[in-house]
């Protein structure tokens, strides 16, 4: 790793963890759904997984979880399921990434990531509280990915075309 | 945007209406608020009983949730989000309210046809 790329992979992460945090902050979308989020955080991820590689974006998305949650003290919970999110997330769009390569834009790895983060965190949620009814929520938070994820991949491919050359 | 995108797209909105059908095709017992603490069972009313309020204690906190009349709330926590509280009232099977910080869970089992809910 050359003195550029760490230099911009820590602001990545700063920024990440930073978005992560105050996202943290924020009442949920929808208040039936816990959980129900923009997912701001993964432009920084999928960013990384596009300009540089897979596993750049799997250290985004590892530290970008363990800052993000230490800053809001007092709640451990909170990394499990922030782990559980962001590392189902980032196999899914590394796995379309390489499969598909140029064919798939941000929009559509957007779209998937979210969707497996979701996914991730109500499995997580099922294990923590030993309640398989807890499934009930994945099908509601799968469409919620739709929209959060075009958004996402939108704001992502605008990073890209602004900022993509800086590497 | 590119095919590929569309095709994912439509792949999890086919997903998630897959897992919609399969939780409206419920049972129709009699309903009965249940409260998992920490993956155990704690409580289980019918439902339709008198009003209750049950104190629900866990390590480090407290939920209070009332059940009776035909429906179901947790009224006050301690936990930091109250995200449980904020969940509202449930009335109908296969709904919820959770506190993922208390590691509990407020549910209805079973119920009445969901076609006279909508009726009514």
């Amino acid at each position: 790793m050359n003195t550029r790329k760490l230099a911009y992979m820590a602001v990545i992460v700063a920024m990440a963890s930073a978005v992560h945090f105050l996202e943290g902050l924020l009442p949920p979308l929808i208040p039936a759904l816990p959980g129900a989020k923009l997912g701001l955080a993964n432009v920084f991820s999928l960013f990384t997984l596009l300009i540089y590689s897979a596993k750049g974006a799997l250290a985004v998305v590892l530290l970008r979880c363990l800052v993000g949650t230490l800053l809001i003290a007092g709640a451990p919970s909170g990394l499990i399921y922030s782990l559980a999110g962001g590392l189902a997330s980032w196999a899914v769009m590394a796995l379309i990434n390489r499969l598909f390569g140029e064919r798939a834009g941000t929009v559509g790895l957007s779209v998937a990531g979210a969707a497996m983060h979701n996914t991730g965190q109500i499995l997580a949620a099922v294990i923590m509280l030993g309640s398989r009814y807890i499934f009930a929520y994945l099908p509601w938070m799968l469409l919620l990915a739709i929209p959060t994820g075009i958004f996402v991949g939108l704001l992502c491919g605008l990073c890209i075309k602004a900022i993509g050359g800086m590497r | 945007m590119k095919k590929a995108d569309l095709f994912i797209i439509i792949a999890v909105v086919l997903i998630a209406g897959i897992g919609l059908l399969f939780m409206l095709g419920g049972n129709s017992d009699m309903p009965y608020a249940v409260v998992q603490s920490e993956g155990k069972e704690v409580l289980r009313l019918p439902l339709h009983g008198a009003e209750q309020k049950h104190i629900i204690e866990v390590a480090g906190g407290y939920n209070t949730v009332v059940i009776g009349g035909g429906r179901a709330w947790v009224e006050e926590a301690d936990c930091p989000d109250r995200l449980c509280v904020k969940q509202g009232e449930i009335d109908r099977a296969s709904q919820s309210a959770v506190c993922l910080p208390h590691r509990m869970v407020l549910r209805i089992e079973g119920a009445e046809d969901t076609l006279d809910g909508i009726a009514n």
